[in-house]
């Protein structure tokens, strides 16, 4: 389910040759930059806090802002794409909580496709899960997180994973088995766990 | 050995990318039943996956953000170091060009008052209208794309895998604003592209002789020779390969290349 406008992994050379010429004050190549993050930025802000947030376009703008103004400190240990997904996601679990929802929006009574699916209740579950996972990400270790994130709200294979983090197969397959462990363990240490989950076992 | 030991990530892959066989999907849904790691892992990625679907109108999303991130960043400052060096660069520069224009005016001032020309040459007409004429005579079209707009969707197409319409545009780029700092940068990319992409290390080595030869280059130079380099092994000119390496060593030796340059100077001994 991965978008195709994401970043191609077998592009990294000519995009760190981008950020070189950015370092080095090209001003098109900042907006060049922007240009081919927005739609990698969009996707993981909206992949954790879902597309019903009426601030997503400005929390976007905010994490692109952030990455531009940490560019000076890219070193090339890792890919642009990594270093945006890290910059993202770290902005993203850190961002307020949205603005309470009304009494409409609850029920469910107004809005794109609401009528059919999913019901009210779903979605309150579908984002206290994704509350959960925000939450989570913010307490595993940086290296596993990041690589969750690239998991999970990305969509990339361990192989890709490996390349964009430029860490060796065994290294990123190790850390998402034990993020993956840690998730079971918070999972299963929630109260609302069977509620969330419906999982009885 | 416990189940996490076991978790099958290829057939994750291909269930979550709709690439998975029956059977696949059998022994996924088999997994998923036995392993808890993995199902809440799978039920997160599904709604990640719905949250970030693409929307419709998300292209105009997308343009709002952009516009608003280079607004934001004119505001902001302290995060305008990017900007703010390209400015003072572009500032310096405009100081040197005023000032190589006041010298130029004074030359020509006494040059005119001393020299006054006693005939003026015709305009030659490989040298296409001038500059006048396409200010005061009939007006350019203006729906053209800018340098900034053809390096934008170059490298777009660039990220979207679209090798061959990146190289067209920035081609396009290279002719219609030679010179230009799009321009300049985009020598490199392309050059990158034709390389590691289209299979064309003379197009890639002409790209990047041309890039170390304009006056302007600084911030691709590592780049360009490194590229230059590759271009000529994949081309065969060892004596010039080994001549390029060499130069990357003298002008950068503490370059990311350097171990693999030295390897190869030394191979071609």
């Amino acid at each position: 389910m991965r978008q195709n406008a994401l970043e191609d992994p077998a592009d990294f050379p000519r995009m760190a040759l981008l950020v070189r010429a950015a370092q080095a004050g090209n001003i098109a190549a900042v907006d060049a930059i922007i240009a081919v993050l927005t739609p990698t930025v969009l996707h993981v802000i909206r992949a954790l806090w879902g597309n019903k947030r009426d601030d997503l376009e400005a929390m976007t703008r905010d994490v692109l802002v952030s990455i531009v103004t940490a560019l000076p400190t890219w070193r090339g240990d890792c890919t642009l794409l990594h270093f945006a997904t890290r910059i993202a996601a770290r902005c993203a679990a850190g961002a307020a909580p949205p603005a309470p929802r009304t009494l409409w929006d609850r029920l469910g009574l107004f809005g794109r496709g609401r009528w059919i699916s999913p019901t009210p209740w779903e979605e309150e579950l579908a984002e206290r899960r994704r509350a959960l996972l925000r939450t989570f990400f913010g307490e595993l270790p940086e290296a596993q997180g990041e690589t969750l994130v690239l998991r999970l709200a990305l969509g990339y294979s361990l192989q890709e994973i490996a390349l964009i983090s430029k860490t060796p197969l065994a290294v990123v397959r190790s850390r998402l088995r034990l993020a993956k462990e840690a998730l079971r363990a918070r999972i299963e240490a929630d109260p609302d766990g069977d509620e969330l989950w419906g999982d009885d076992s | 050995m416990n189940t996490i030991d076991l978790h099958p990530e290829d057939l994750f892959d291909r269930s979550r990318r709709g690439q998975a066989t029956e059977r696949d999907i059998e022994r996924f849904q088999a997994h998923l039943e036995q392993c808890r790691a993995c199902r809440y892992e799978y039920t997160l990625a599904l709604e990640c996956a719905e949250g970030s679907a693409v929307l419709p109108g998300d292209e105009l999303v997308i343009g709002r953000i952009r516009q608003a991130t280079a607004l934001a960043l004119e505001r902001c400052a302290e995060s305008g170091a990017l900007i703010e060096r390209a400015r003072s660069r572009t500032r310096s520069r405009l100081l040197l060009v005023a000032m190589a224009s006041l010298f130029s005016l004074v030359g020509l001032v006494l040059t005119t008052t001393i020299l006054t020309p006693s005939f003026r040459l015709p305009r030659p007409s490989f040298l296409g209208r001038s500059v006048v004429a396409g200010v005061w005579g009939d007006p350019l079209p203006n729906a053209s794309p800018s340098a900034g707009d053809l390096f934008t969707r170059a490298n777009v197409a660039q990220r979207d895998g679209a090798a061959a319409d990146a190289a067209r545009l920035y081609t396009e780029l290279e002719r219609s604003f030679p010179g230009s700092s799009e321009e300049l940068v985009a020598r490199v990319l392309l050059g990158r592209l034709l390389l590691d992409r289209l299979d064309d290390p003379r197009g890639a080595l002409a790209q990047f002789d041309s890039y170390l030869a304009s006056p302007d280059h600084d911030a691709l130079g590592e780049e360009a020779l490194i590229g230059r380099a590759l271009a000529l092994e994949r081309l065969g000119r060892n004596r010039e390969e080994r001549s390029a390496w060499e130069m990357l060593m003298g002008a950068h030796p503490k370059s990311s290349y350097a171990e693999p340059a030295r390897t190869r100077i030394e191979e071609l001994r």
